[in-house]
């Protein structure tokens, strides 16, 4: 039982981060109608920012906001890439745009970054000296104090959608951009908006991450995309809240499979249960809805 | 001394809609506090004429004045916010929003208390002020047109552009929507009106345009119009 609620934790906590993750790429197709590819790549470009300012520093406190200004700053510089592309339409053309950025930016961290080699956090943000211990389980601080944190980010960025004027606009765009534009809400600077929003997202979950897996590499970025993507599409492409469900059942599925079943079969089973799924309702559990 | 009067004066504007030129040479003023109305079939210019307007649409040549300014070229949320406001066909109301926020989004560039518009739109229509917390996307056409009306006026325009209105909507709730027009003009707003269904406009407002194909073939006074034979024949069915 104690390893039960162990297992139910982790999950729900990796399920929160990949809900994050599913609701920054979800933000971009809903505003300006691309699947930035490149999206979890540069997340954890913003760790090994992090990590680089880490080092340079040994301040904690300035790493975290490096980390979480890289992940703006990224975003909102390769908008104007994106937006001819966007103006027009050609969508896949931008898809080709964002993996061409996703190559590149996995080429830096493997060759450049730390000699290719995967970067590690200092044990000490961790926080994994200290646990909580049930019984013959334990559950690292780390790993509750980034669940809560992912909770009260997620709490924030719904209150902002849903509760302030530039929330609102950014819902206006999403469901109705040509009514939106004819209410004088300019169509650009939204864009650009959620893309600068995307990043700030992926610049906290990059210190979420950090501190939860201690480590980095060059490969993560490409596995949290193709999680990320699954379940876009079990949810329902651009479902904000229905990703969010779906991503915290996904993580907690992987989770609950990484505690019980030997070798590594937490991708096999996940993605069996959303090509089952997606068998049966192909449009997405929740469809597209706002 | 007309010139001084113009709410709106467009001058020989052309536009295209991707590589078709959608209207050609379109000349068209309102003055303070009239209803003029926009006559013509479907696909004639008239939607593109008001999208040029509010910048949407790039003109190709000629000019837009509004107010005695110079618009051609600026910016559509600046040309909003110097007080024309639009109800696009059918409502175009946000559906997977609450009342309260479509009419909220109509005031996107008012700058001042916002609660008092809300609260002159609920006393307008009470209907709105009851269903305030109700999806969009659940009420019928002549409902979404009240919501869209309504968050017109949250910005309190000088000029207010209809684009097909009664489109799709019961001969009752078209009877009503006209008579919710009319009673805007008492009140002071100019507006500028576009209709496939050209007697009812006639009927309602002080001059007409007629457009086809893109171009304005006649104009005047709605009584002459409805006279004129041409217009008879073609728009009011013989």
């Amino acid at each position: 039982m104690e390893a039960f609620i162990s297992y139910l934790i982790s999950g729900i906590q990796l399920g929160v981060l990949y809900g994050i993750v599913t609701i920054g790429f979800n933000l971009l197709i809903l505003v300006t109608g691309i699947l930035n590819f490149a999206y979890s790549n540069l997340l954890v470009l913003s760790m090994y920012a992090g990590w680089v300012i880490l080092g340079a520093t040994d301040s904690i406190m300035i790493a975290a906001i490096g980390t979480v200004l890289s992940g703006v700053l990224i975003n909102a510089v390769l908008t104007p890439l994106f937006l001819p592309f966007i103006k027009k339409h050609m969508h896949l053309e931008a898809l080709v745009i964002s993996i061409g950025i996703s190559l590149i930016s996995v080429e830096i961290m493997s060759h450049w970054l730390n000699l290719g080699l995967p970067i590690a956090f200092p044990r000490s943000i961790q926080m994994s000296d200290s646990a909580i211990r049930f019984g013959l389980a334990s559950i690292g601080i780390g790993k509750l104090i980034t669940l809560l944190l992912g909770i009260l980010l997620l709490f924030v960025f719904f209150q902002f959608l849903y509760k302030t004027k530039r929330g609102r606009i950014l819902r206006a765009v999403t469901q109705d951009s040509e009514v939106a534009e004819m209410l004088g809400i300019s169509i650009p600077k939204t864009m650009f908006f959620s893309f600068a929003l995307g990043g700030l997202l992926a610049g906290i979950v990059a210190i979420l991450m950090a501190v939860s897996l201690g480590s980095a590499s060059s490969e993560l970025g490409d596995n949290i995309t193709l999680m990320c993507l699954a379940i876009l599409f079990l949810a329902g492409i651009g479902n904000l809240k229905g990703g969010l469900i779906c991503a915290i059942f996904v993580g907690t599925v992987e989770g609950m499979v990484m505690g019980y079943l030997p070798g590594d079969w937490t991708k096999a089973f996940a993605f069996s249960v959303i090509l089952a799924v997606l068998l049966f309702k192909p449009e997405g559990i929740f469809g597209t809805q706002h | 001394m007309e010139r001084i009067e113009n709410v709106l004066e467009v001058k020989n504007i052309s536009a295209f809609y991707g590589p078709i030129r959608a209207i050609r040479d379109v000349c068209l003023e309102i003055h303070e506090n009239e209803i003029v109305g926009l006559v013509g079939a479907n696909g004639a210019g008239k939607s593109t004429l008001m999208k040029a307007i509010l910048g949407i649409r790039k003109c190709s040549t000629g000019s837009v004045v509004f107010m005695g300014r110079d618009i051609t070229g600026t910016s559509t949320p600046e040309i909003v916010s110097s007080g024309i406001a639009y109800v696009p066909e059918g409502g175009g109301v946000f559906p997977f929003m609450t009342i309260l926020e479509n009419l909220q989004l109509g005031a996107v560039h008012y700058k001042g208390d916002i609660n008092e518009r809300l609260a002159e739109t609920f006393e307008r229509f009470p209907l709105l002020k009851k269903r305030q917390q109700q999806q969009a996307g659940t009420l019928s056409g002549g409902q979404r047109q009240i919501v869209a009306i309504g968050r017109a006026l949250m910005s309190r325009p000088k000029l207010i552009m209809f684009d097909e209105p009664s489109l799709g909507l019961a001969p009752k709730v078209v009877e009503e929507l006209f008579r919710l027009i009319l009673d805007l003009k008492e009140e002071g707003y100019t507006i500028l009106l576009s209709e496939q269904n050209a007697r009812k406009t006639l009927q309602h407002a002080g001059r007409a345009y007629v457009f086809r194909t893109g171009s304005v073939i006649l104009h005047g006074a709605s009584a002459e119009l409805l006279d004129n034979p041409e217009v008879k024949q073609a728009y009011l069915g013989g």
